[in-house]
């Protein structure tokens, strides 16, 4: 588990371009979005459900609550843990 | 004194005709332009339903008697409307005094990707084709046609692209820099926008629901149109009969985000008042709006929201005219244009097609079905587009 | 028509210094000037960095610039000229579209890509809701922006507007421009074996102007003037006559030309014209790129400010000039005229 929220925080890092940032930096429990925790937005949730797709096959769907989902590093691995099982 | 400028003629092509004549058929007959893709060979082709010009870019470089498999679909489409616009006029206007001012959004990326692909899947590719890539290829190509010479120059502020064309094109004749202009936009369909909007998941699967509560995004389309504007002094030199007059417009950003609109609709609301400041109206004096309304949660809400604040007490009729055509993006203000002249003309203000529900955030629903009317004085237009680039033109009977 | 100038902000290649044996004229092997990078850092919040491509820093760093050096917040309006956009974006976004077969593309690469990305992030940064427009059309991009500028301050001359200019040149955009069968019909400056004559550039600039003086106001714009071309003339000092009998652009007083031309024998020409201007040919200090009428400007705008001794080593005459004219071609189509004074 641990190993899978560091690979996310990477491929965070990556996908949305956070030259300065390295994995210690992120909180693994704060907030995404908001002021309180990286300060993502609408477009950056776009490339987070493109994360889950594209490196974990993943799709997000109607049935699913994606704001519950993209909350936090946590939340996003707790999502890809269950659906991978 | 500032001169006033007049539209002389029209020009437009779309998914629902390929002349005005065709257009206003179109429009009364209330039947969408939008389905199935025929000629973007794309993997989306089954999803996403667009506003596709039913003409093959054979059939338009016959039309427009060029050289077949040369042009990208931008350059044909763009030509074919400022001729329409233009007619056959120019011969009597000295070149060097009429302009040439289009609007688009990717250029000749009809050809661009076609080229990469090929490269990408070991075949041919004609390197040559990247000379159209750029926004400013098709306003050259289409100036040379035309022989115009005077003042040549592209615009590119996404959706809002071919309104702000227009504007700037007047403010040109209106301060005597040239006494003519053929203005407008265009943007041809293609894989780049279809899959940059798709990423941006905000295309609907179904026929948009411009202002509906239960709307689901936008259906993408492409087209041209230009207007002949001129000043009133050179419109009475070449006794030309005037439609209708480029009254006044306002430009806005909204300087909240690259792509969402703000809340408070704080950008529309500034184009929209600018709007009718420079035309000297109240906003009792607007007898029609024809709204950006792509159909989007975002635009539609804002866009709305904004309309009853500027508007409070006097909401005017108004209606999406994406229902029939799509959004032709870097097309849309000139498409819009035209059908506002149209709307003008013949006293007749066309549905938003596709509607059912009131958005719960509204006072008022869009028209939804065809009004034919003696008394439409004054009509705005609005294009709104991504980075908060807003634009609304008021267009005028003239008395 | 003035155009006050109170600030002048760039990301380019630089002043062109004494003894710097820059060539031009001659041809060379396809080299490129790139820009010296700041440290975006000084007017660019890292936060929000990780959203801007590599042509829209440059454009707000140099925005941010010229504001600072005007003692500016906000303008009141915004005007950019890119002949070519987002070239670093639009090739992300296009290359994964084509090896994605159409899936998973990223939104950030697409909303990156289009060409008011520029005017409209510098809008966002510094909370400007005024007039906003980006012009995109080859050699006539930031020359419209001007004109655009003239017409806006018209109406309002005592409004202060950001105009400026930005273009890029990518390794992917190099090898297509190397490519004969482009290179060919591409109306840049080669010879007949395909040479560059220049090498190419890319720059960005902006200016803070006003239609009114102002304690801080250096320079003033006093025309502006584009000519397209498509069948002719190729004589520049016959175009300077037109420009000048038939246009009614003022040419007195010339006494310095910054031209954008590769023949030493039409800078010659131009000279004359001028009682013997001194004629710089800018390009070898910046490149070839569709913009660079935009350097042209800021380097006026240096001289005027700094005295020329201090910016050009080959300018002729010794002493700072009180009128500057800027001339550039295109590919023979799109001409263009700048006279910039000094008040």
């Amino acid at each position: 588990m641990e190993d899978l929220i560091v690979k996310l925080k990477g491929e965070i890092i990556e996908q949305l371009n956070f030259e300065d940032l390295t994995v210690d930096d992120i909180d693994t429990d704060a907030p995404l979005f908001g002021p309180d925790g990286l300060g993502l937005d609408s477009i950056d949730a776009l490339e987070l459900i493109l994360i889950l797709e594209k490196k974990y096959q993943i799709k997000i769907t109607e049935a699913d609550d994606g704001r519950s989902i993209l909350k936090s590093v946590r939340t996003m691995s707790d999502f890809i843990m269950k659906k991978k099982a | 004194m500032k001169q006033r400028v007049f539209i002389t003629g029209i020009g437009i092509i779309s998914a629902i005709g390929r002349s005005a004549d065709e257009t206003i058929n179109s429009l009364c007959s209330c039947n969408t332009g939008i389905s199935g893709m025929r000629f973007l060979d794309s993997r989306l082709k089954d999803i996403f339903p667009v506003g596709e010009v039913k003409y093959s870019n054979s059939d338009l470089s016959d039309m427009l008697s060029v050289h077949e498999n040369k042009y990208s679909r931008t350059f044909l489409l763009s030509l074919a409307a400022a001729r329409e616009a233009s007619g056959d006029r120019l011969k009597d206007y000295n070149p060097a005094r009429v302009g040439y001012v289009s609007g688009n959004t990717v250029g000749g990326m009809d050809l661009t990707e076609k080229y990469f692909q090929s490269l990408h899947s070991g075949g041919e590719a004609d390197i040559t084709s990247l000379l159209q890539h750029d926004c400013g290829y098709s306003a050259q190509k289409a100036a040379e046609c035309l022989n115009i010479s005077g003042y040549v120059t592209t615009i590119s502020t996404a959706c809002s692209s071919s309104a702000n064309s227009i504007m700037h094109a007047a403010m040109l004749i209106r301060s005597g820099v040239i006494d003519a202009a053929v203005a407008g936009g265009v943007d041809s369909l293609t894989k780049f926008t279809l899959n940059g909007f798709n990423s941006l998941k905000i295309l609907d699967t179904q026929l948009c629901s411009p202002f509906d509560e239960n709307r689901n995004g936008l259906n993408l389309g492409e087209g041209a149109a230009y207007l002949f504007l001129e000043s009133e002094k050179s419109a009475s030199d070449h006794m030309q009969d005037v439609i209708c007059e480029v009254k006044g417009f306002g430009n806005s950003c909204d300087a909240f985000h690259q792509t969402a609109m703000s809340e408070d609709g704080m950008g529309p609301k500034l184009a929209m008042r600018g709007a009718l400041k420079s035309s000297g109206l109240e906003p009792r004096d607007i007898h029609y709006i024809n709204l950006h309304g792509t159909g989007t949660s975002n635009n539609d809400l804002s866009e709305g929201i904004s309309i009853e604040d500027v508007f409070t007490g006097t909401i005017p009729p108004y209606s999406s005219t994406k229902s029939y055509t799509g959004h032709t993006l870097g097309a849309a203000g000139a498409i819009e244009a035209v059908i506002s002249a149209l709307t003008i003309k013949n006293g007749i203000i066309f549905p938003n097609i596709n509607y059912k529900t009131r958005m719960k955030e509204l006072s008022a629903d869009p028209v939804s079905s065809l009004l034919k009317t003696n008394d439409i004085r004054n009509v705005m237009s609005n294009s709104f587009g991504f980075g908060g680039n807003n634009s609304s033109i008021i267009y005028s009977k003239v008395v | 028509m003035n155009l006050y100038i109170s600030g002048i902000g760039a990301v380019n290649a630089g002043l062109p210094f004494k003894n710097e044996n820059l060539s031009g004229g001659e041809s060379q092997e396809f080299s490129v000037i790139r820009c010296v990078e700041p440290d975006y850092k000084k007017y660019i919040d890292p936060k929000f960095s990780r959203r801007l491509s590599r042509i829209i820093k440059m454009g707000l760093y140099a925005a941010r610039m010229a504001l600072s050096d005007a003692d500016i917040s906000v303008p009141d309006g915004i005007i950019t000229g890119t002949s070519l956009g987002c070239l670093v974006d639009t090739g992300k976004f296009l290359r994964s579209m084509i090896e994605e077969n159409e899936s998973l593309s990223s939104p950030s690469a697409f909303i990156q890509s289009t060409h008011n990305s520029i005017s409209s992030q510098i809008a966002i940064a510094v909370s400007c809701n005024g007039y906003n427009s980006t012009y995109t059309n080859r050699g006539f991009s930031f020359e419209s922006a001007l004109i655009d500028a003239v017409l806006q301050l018209e109406e309002n001359s005592r409004a202060g507007f950001l105009i400026g200019a930005s273009d890029e040149i990518t390794d992917e955009f190099l090898d297509i421009l190397k490519n004969p069968g482009f290179a060919e019909y591409s109306g840049y400056n080669y010879d007949n074996n395909f040479r560059q004559l220049f090498s190419f550039g890319e720059g960005t600039a902006y200016f803070y102007l006003s239609g009114e003086k102002t304690g801080g106001s250096f320079c003033r714009i006093t025309s502006v003037k584009t000519f397209f071309t498509p069948d002719g003339p190729n004589d520049p000092v016959k175009i300077l006559n037109d420009a000048s009998a038939i246009h009614g652009v003022d040419l007195h007083d010339i006494d310095l030309v910054l031209s954008g031309g590769s023949d030493p024998a039409d800078a010659s020409a131009i000279s004359k014209r001028f009682s013997g201007a001194g004629v710089v040919m800018y390009k070898k200090y910046c490149g070839e790129y569709l913009t660079s009428v935009s350097y042209a400007l800021w380097l006026s705008c240096i001289i005027f400010r700094n005295g020329i001794d201090k910016v050009i080593i080959d300018a002729g005459k010794a002493s700072t000039p009180e009128k500057i004219l800027i001339f550039n071609s295109f590919e023979n189509k799109y001409i263009s005229l700048v006279t910039v004074e000094n008040v």
